[in-house]
């Protein structure tokens, strides 16, 4: 269950029948089967993704110089492509790619993109007046669980494995997958945001998880799962015996929060293949009455609250401050919903994948709503045993009976005295 | 499954015999992969010029969603003595060359061009045990002297927070990337 073999040391081939989650090759594509023919009847139609990754260039998809690719330096490259056709089409800013005179017509291709507007879904989809093959493909595009696509952004961008704890990153991706069964997992899509660091990109992916993302005692970035149960990553018996010099704690309720959405509208899932008949002039707008189109945005907003949290502690939103995203080169400040790539990972979704997400998302919703401690204790290098993000079970430090569980949260190594002072949080869910 | 091994957490419980290396690593030619290490202070050898060892931090993220917490910068500070003037790298034709020039074939590095190195080790029974997980190991980032004290503080950031700060550019996934490099050919 954990990252294939050879993730960390070798460069899969693309197969451009999947938005890309290797480790070296970045970006969205999908490979299908160009529709039949032009009457408006017999058409069958495949979509990219679950994720309906074309919305992530927010309806304002540029034009390339010519009429053979669309080379926006906005979004990326995205063009169609069929073996038998006369290549590469483009898409304008417009709703459509050409006048509504030459498009749809024999050997012409359109290229729509989706969520464009209140009023209607439409699917990306391109169309010639025979059977063909189609290629998309959009670069910087990963699809994966939080330590899949983490992973894959960092290797692509080249940084050394030397430099990544690549033990728990994979452990990490364990801890994915044990709420589902292969695909059936939380998974998330997040394409390139110029002008954000990889650093802050890494921290808006992890939150999708619950791990623990750090630069560790060894300088290595690392991953570490809450949910894996591998003995890595966990010791046991920490007590005053263990070079103690002093423990301190105090109630973290900072840390409380019991009222959150989960998914983010800058995107939205088209996870079906409809089957519809194409009326003539618009013939790949789908409206979002029909049936088989999820509505707009809702169906991936969900709120979670913690009824017992808030009748402790009041209603703590989470989630409800300003933070600027990116939407290509474009800066705008939205409600952060914390979430915001959160996607189903196959265009057959089923609910299955949806609850998988879901369990994950009501265990945690326990946790955030519960109270917290932070143990502060001071050791002499025997606080190397253990680094940040490692749980301690059967710790004793403070007079309970050795009963306590706590995560490593901060950890200082002082050279100068030998000492390694260590926050430890409890929570009491 | 704790990161010490026995000998090393029976050795820490037992008057703990500490040894700290110190090495810049410098560059053999300008722009060059291959690095050799200076070392500037080894504790077993009584070369001694680190005054401050300093500390480093470790802070996780995704603490919780209501208070993330925050990643640590990877920074690592030292003090070192500078009575010598080894620690200025425009020093040359002396008796005695800079600790920033690499002594095979007498390169002059700029200061950040080079890495500085950390390793610590405790003493199990008759030998030293190092204790890899504070192995630190990042990329100069300034030096600043000061004249009255004779000290020279080197600050260093790790490989992988200097990582974290590249951003993602506009010309990322450029005409003719097909994903399969970022600039790769288009076949068809």
């Amino acid at each position: 269950m954990s990252l294939p073999s050879g993730w960390w040391d070798t460069s899969a081939s693309p197969d451009y029948e999947d938005i890309k989650k290797e480790p070296t090759v970045s970006g969205a594509s999908s490979s299908f089967s160009l529709f039949t023919d032009d009457d408006g009847v017999d058409y069958t139609r495949h979509f990219i993704s679950g994720c309906g990754f074309v919305s992530a260039a927010g309806g304002r998809i540029k034009a390339g110089e010519t009429n053979n690719m669309t080379g926006s330096k906005e979004f990326g490259m995205m063009w169609v492509y069929d073996p038998s056709g006369p290549g590469y089409y483009y898409t304008t800013d417009s709703l459509h790619l050409n006048s509504a005179a030459t498009y749809y017509g024999d050997g012409e291709s359109l290229l729509y993109w989706p969520f464009d507007d209140a009023a209607s879904i439409i699917n990306i989809a391109a169309s010639r007046g025979s059977a063909g093959t189609a290629r998309f493909f959009m670069p910087d595009c990963w699809l994966g669980t939080v330590a899949e696509v983490s992973g894959a952004i960092m290797m692509e961008k080249g940084l050394d494995v030397d430099y990544v704890d690549t033990a728990a990153w994979s452990a990490a991706d364990d801890g994915h997958k044990d709420y589902g069964s292969g695909s059936d997992t939380l998974s998330i899509f997040y394409r390139r945001e110029p002008g954000r660091t990889y650093g802050d990109t890494l921290k808006a992916i992890a939150r999708h998880s619950w791990d623990i993302l750090f630069i560790n005692m060894k300088c290595q970035i690392s991953m570490i799962s809450r949910e894996s149960t591998t003995a890595t990553h966990i010791i046991t018996g920490l007590d005053l015996d263990d070079g103690v010099i002093s423990v301190q704690w105090r109630m973290a309720s900072e840390h409380i929060g019991n009222w959150f959405y989960v998914g983010y509208g800058r995107w939205s899932s088209c996870d079906r293949e409809w089957v519809y008949a194409a009326p003539s002039t618009y013939p790949l707008h789908l409206k979002e009455t029909d049936a088989g189109v999820p509505t707009k945005y809702e169906e991936l907003w969900e709120l979670y609250e913690n009824a017992a949290s808030q009748a402790l502690h009041g209603v703590r939103k989470v989630g409800n401050n300003r933070a600027v995203m990116y939407s290509g080169r474009e800066e705008e400040e939205v409600t952060a919903f914390y979430l915001p790539y959160l996607t189903q990972p196959d265009p057959d979704a089923s609910a299955s994948v949806a609850e998988a997400s879901r369990d994950e998302f009501m265990e945690r919703r326990g946790i955030e709503g519960a109270a917290r401690r932070e143990i502060t204790t001071v050791q002499n290098f025997r606080g190397l045993d253990y680094d940040v993000g490692y749980k301690i079970t059967g710790t004793d430090l403070t007079g309970e009976d050795g009963t306590i569980t706590v995560t490593c949260i901060k950890k200082t190594v002082d050279f100068k005295d030998f000492t390694v002072t260590s926050v430890l949080l409890q929570e009491f869910n | 499954m704790g990161l010490l091994n026995g000998a090393e957490t029976a050795a820490i419980d037992d008057a703990a015999i500490y040894r700290q290396v110190w090495t810049i690593e410098v560059p053999r030619v300008a722009g060059g992969s291959t690095f050799d290490g200076v070392t500037i202070h080894d504790d077993l050898t009584g070369q001694n010029c680190v005054i401050d060892p300093g500390h480093i931090d470790v802070e996780g993220y995704n603490v919780s969603w209501q208070v993330p917490g925050n990643m640590t910068s990877g920074m690592y500070r030292i003090e070192v003595d500078n009575s010598s003037g080894l620690f200025l790298p425009t020093m040359v034709g002396d008796s005695h060359d800079s600790h920033f020039m690499n002594s095979d074939n007498g390169y002059r590095a700029h200061v950040d061009q080079c890495f500085l190195s950390h390793t610590t080790y405790v003493k199990t029974g008759t030998s030293w045990s190092e204790l890899g997980m504070v192995y630190y190991y990042g990329h100069i980032e300034s030096v600043e002297y000061d004249a009255n004290k004779k000290t020279a503080v080197i600050e260093a950031i790790s490989v992988a927070a200097r990582f974290l700060k590249g951003e993602w550019e506009e010309d990322d996934g450029g005409e003719y990337d097909t994903g399969e490099t970022v600039y790769g050919e288009v076949v068809w």
